[in-house]
């Protein structure tokens, strides 16, 4: 092995003349990984946690939306839209629709579609579809 | 090759180990707050679940909203803090039995909310008394009708809310519930 000069100090140049062997780089390397690894995952785990929470609102908009139209019975069924709901102001940029289709001559298919700004800037929905007949069912 | 390690050698060691101590120390702290804040978190959220979901299983089995009821613990009449629910009782073959009615009230009280259920004898609803949650912040029942043999939905309001470390954990939930069996 080449005997290297060393300029800067003992510390990074030990007498031998050698720089980091291979498994001090690798242990140090790996230190370095597990605690970034580890802040990053608990990061995360904060940012998931009120996202889900979120998505919990979200649905509970939606099922109270298929609930109304459901009690409401089929002949009171509105056009598709927009609606509006109290919790959606919990929600960032929160908006929540309706879409009514035809589904056969005595069923319309009901979808309630909830979208809000994510914490990490995305936009996210969720979405709630049920089957209103005519006559009969709950 | 037979020297110790030289004083600069031991003090960068030693400055290295304290720091990589501290950081491990401060991790580990973080980590359990982050899970303390998460465990709150999820209690809260599934209070307030328990509450809306327990207010709409009654409520959609049940005939009416009747105004006061004989518990066996507690006495409870409906109002913005109190629900009772009357169900027909049904068999063990899942018929209804006639005339005869089981009871479901769901109670605020201080920061707890209760589910108690009164069931008929012959019904296959088991009478019970449970806590739906200990960290209440409100909880309103809103009717859309003043007369309660009238009432045909009930909009359950509740906020759950504990405080982590100074910081409040809270979760606002609403439901309307349609009486589905009048």
């Amino acid at each position: 092995m080449p005997r290297r000069v060393c300029y800067t100090s003992e510390v990074i140049c030990t007498r031998k003349g050698r720089g980091f062997s291979l498994i001090e780089m690798l242990i140090s390397v790996f230190i370095l990984s597990i605690t970034v690894a580890f802040v990053t995952v608990m990061a995360g785990t904060i940012a998931v946690s009120r996202d889900s929470a979120f998505v919990h609102n979200a649905f509970r908009i939606a099922d109270n939306k298929l609930d109304e139209l459901r009690a409401g019975g089929y002949a009171a069924l509105p056009a598709s839209g927009p609606f509006n709901d109290p919790g959606l102001a919990d929600l960032p940029q929160g908006s929540a629709s309706t879409t009514i289709t035809v589904w056969n001559a005595q069923t319309k298919k009901v979808t309630a579609d909830v979208s809000w700004q994510s914490a990490d800037g995305a936009q996210r929905a969720v979405s709630l579809t049920t089957l209103i007949t005519e006559s009969g069912g709950l | 090759m037979s020297r110790g390690f030289s004083f600069i050698e031991v003090l960068i060691t030693t400055a290295l180990f304290a720091v990589l101590v501290l950081a491990i120390t401060q991790l580990y702290l973080v980590y359990g707050r982050v899970i303390v804040f998460q465990t709150s978190s999820i209690d809260v959220t599934l209070g307030g679940s328990y509450i809306i979901d327990a207010t709409r299983t009654a409520g959609l089995q049940a005939k009416r909203i009747i105004a006061t009821h004989a518990f066996p613990s507690v006495n409870l009449t409906s109002g913005t803090t109190t629900v009772i629910f009357e169900l027909p009782a049904i068999d063990v073959a899942g018929a209804p039995i006639m005339g005869s009615y089981d009871y479901v009230g769901i109670y605020a009280s201080s920061t707890n909310a209760y589910h108690l259920i009164d069931a008929a004898p012959g019904s296959s609803r088991i009478s019970r008394e449970r806590r739906l949650t200990g960290a209440l912040g409100a909880l309103s029942f809103v009717y859309d009708s003043p007369s309660f043999p009238s009432v045909t939905s009930v909009t359950v309001d509740a906020t759950t809310s504990a405080l982590v470390r100074g910081e409040t954990v809270q979760m606002h939930l609403r439901g309307h519930v349609f009486l589905r069996n009048l």
